[in-house]
């Protein structure tokens, strides 16, 4: 088998390794933010902000397998 | 009901009449997809208006990134300049929107962190980078446009300003020694507390990189998402198209959305990585 492919197959595989860490990071942070919404309506607002600033922490690692897997995969 | 129906017509038209049409645009890069993939959005020196017109070569020198980045700042700079005057007491138009902007920055990232009096003379450091980071994000947005924040050396200088700052501001607020020892924990054994300095110097380092590095990534993947999905339409069969444009459209708005939020989140983490290591330990 070519290695060059092998190297593709691995990076994809890793990429989505690091996407499902981070959506299960997501998820967590959406399920614990609503319950603290339900539970207390009147912070919405700075639940939401803190809420908002984590996933878009985390959403940067996932993002980062994501932009490596395409440069392994795509770079020539 | 008959109303819905009706737009939705509409949207189907528009959105069929595009699939006819953008074979028409394909051109015989067709083959090389990654060739194709990374043209739209790593640096170069021609700007391509409307698929067909002659490209515009920019002169030897500009890229096209910075060639962005003069143009956002020839924006702002514009806006405010001829919106904005002094001694109005009831801003009218642009100006109410360009205020609203900077309250949103004070009220929403600055004050909440540094506290009112420190706050006061960082705004306009923060109001420019938050300004000038979704501006330079939407400009990516226009079609035939590429986005600055996609260039990994341009999000490093700005880490790198921040990163200075972080250091500058530290040792001029604290001198030298405290600057480091409020690295150091409070009530730990000496052995772990070497150890915790240790990873709190690198800290600083990796805190930077990665503030760069999100930023970098965000823009780079987004725009690489939506032409994955249009340059399917190439390599598996033209009537994948009425799958791909839909979710092109879906990721772009996704992207606008992007723009704005990792404008926001660049301001919010600099703000806190300058304020602490600016401030003592127990004072945050």
């Amino acid at each position: 088998m070519d290695i060059t492919l092998m190297a593709k197959a691995i990076a994809v595989i890793g990429a989505s390794f690091g996407i499902a860490g981070g959506s299960i990071g997501l998820g967590m942070i959406g399920s614990k933010a609503l319950d603290a919404i339900a539970r207390q309506p009147s912070e919405k607002k700075d639940i939401r902000t803190n809420m908002i600033l984590m996933a878009a922490l985390i959403e940067g690692l996932a993002f980062f397998g994501a932009i490596i897997a395409l440069l392994v995969v795509f770079m020539k | 009901m008959r109303v819905r129906l009706h737009y939705s017509i509409k949207i189907i038209v528009v959105l069929i009449l595009i699939m006819v049409v953008s074979p028409a645009f394909a051109n015989d890069e067709g083959d090389d997809v990654s060739g194709t993939l990374f043209h739209h959005v790593l640096n170069g020196n021609e700007i391509t208006l409307f698929p067909g017109t002659p490209v515009i070569i920019l002169p030897y020198g500009i890229s096209v990134h910075g060639f962005m980045l003069f143009l956002s700042v020839v924006i702002i700079a514009g806006l405010f300049l001829f919106s904005i005057k002094k001694g109005v007491r009831k801003p009218r138009g642009m100006a109410v929107f360009l205020e609203s902007i900077v309250i949103f920055v004070r009220d929403d990232i600055v004050y909440p962190i540094m506290g009112r009096e420190k706050g006061e003379g960082w705004l306009a450091f923060f109001s420019t980078l938050f300004i000038f980071l979704s501006t330079i994000n939407l400009l990516g947005l226009i079609p035939a446009f590429k986005t600055a924040t996609g260039n990994i050396n341009v999000t490093s200088a700005l880490a790198i300003m921040v990163f200075l700052l972080m250091f500058i501001i530290g040792i001029k607020n604290l001198g030298l020694f405290r600057f480091f020892k409020n690295l150091y924990p409070e009530g730990v054994s000496p052995g772990i507390g070497i150890f915790v300095t240790f990873l709190e110097f690198f800290g600083l380092f990796t805190k930077s990189i990665v503030l760069s590095l999100r930023l970098f990534a965000n823009m780079f993947a987004g725009h690489l998402a939506i032409l994955s999905f249009l340059v399917l339409i190439f390599v598996i069969n033209p009537f994948f198209g009425f799958v791909a444009v839909p979710f092109a459209v879906f990721t772009y708005t996704l992207e606008v959305l992007v723009a704005l939020l990792q404008a926001f989140v660049f301001t919010l983490l600099s703000c806190i990585f300058i304020m602490m290591t600016s401030t003592p330990e127990g004072e945050q």
